[in-house]
């Protein structure tokens, strides 16, 4: 079972939400559940960060992250996994969450695995964008990596 | 051909807007829109290598939402997004 979204603060009032994803998740033949919550820290590259605003292409993200989501089923042969990942859209401040994973799995190795996979791949491979803001009133967008292109 | 250029990121700054619209010859490819695109920021920026380097460095999607090469031709597409160099979490 896999739910994926793009949590846009100017289309819905809902915010990425730990207690969605524990519902979501929750399995009695599964022993293991890890939460990962991607925060926006304070400092970056020495810079005083006091948020963060994303930019996403939804339709392909939600592709992406499916895409991720049965690779990483395959690669770790996993017969029964439940998946949670929810991505913040526009600004977030200091401190909150920009992305929520959470996976339930029969044992814990594969669900770190998994966990740690689906949030690597995220990283490199969904069309998400960054602006930083600072302390001094600046921002700006960070580099980030180029798609693959076949 | 009038082709709408779908923005992310950085993209959307430098251009100023969501979605550019340009008209190109018919059967154009990806190749000729990135081209484009740098001579606007020829124009608009006096040529602002960052700016440009982040269109050299983009990747480009089509409307069935598959990443394309330069060589792609738009036939009866008349939408394309430009995906400049990506890193959410």
């Amino acid at each position: 079972m896999f739910h994926a979204a793009i949590i846009d603060k100017k289309k819905t009032k809902k915010r990425i939400s730990l207690l969605r994803a524990e519902k979501f998740i929750k399995d009695f033949d599964a022993g293991a559940c890890i939460f990962f919550v991607g925060n926006i820290r304070k400092n970056n590259n020495n810079k005083n960060v006091t948020g963060i605003t994303y930019d996403a292409f939804d339709r392909l993200v939600i592709k992406t992250f499916k895409k991720i989501y049965a690779e990483g089923i395959k690669k770790f042969k996993l017969k029964k996994a439940k998946v949670f990942v929810e991505h913040a859209k526009g600004y977030v401040s200091l401190g909150k969450p920009s992305i929520i994973i959470a996976v339930s799995c029969k044992h814990r190795s594969e669900a770190y695995q998994l966990s740690r996979y689906l949030i690597e791949q995220i990283k490199i491979r969904a069309p998400i964008w960054k602006k930083e803001y600072y302390k001094n009133q600046k921002s700006e967008w960070l580099k980030g990596t180029s798609v693959k292109i076949k | 051909m009038k082709i709408k250029i779908k923005l992310f990121g950085n993209c959307k700054d430098i251009f100023r807007t969501e979605v550019l619209q340009i008209n190109f010859d018919k059967n154009t490819k990806v190749k000729n829109i990135r081209n484009k695109l740098i001579e606007i920021i020829e124009e608009k920026y006096s040529g602002n290598k960052a700016y440009k380097d982040l269109i050299k460095k983009s990747a480009f999607c089509s409307e069935r939402d598959e990443i394309v090469n330069d060589a792609y031709t738009l036939n009866k597409e008349k939408t394309i997004s430009i995906i400049p160099p990506i890193g959410g979490g």
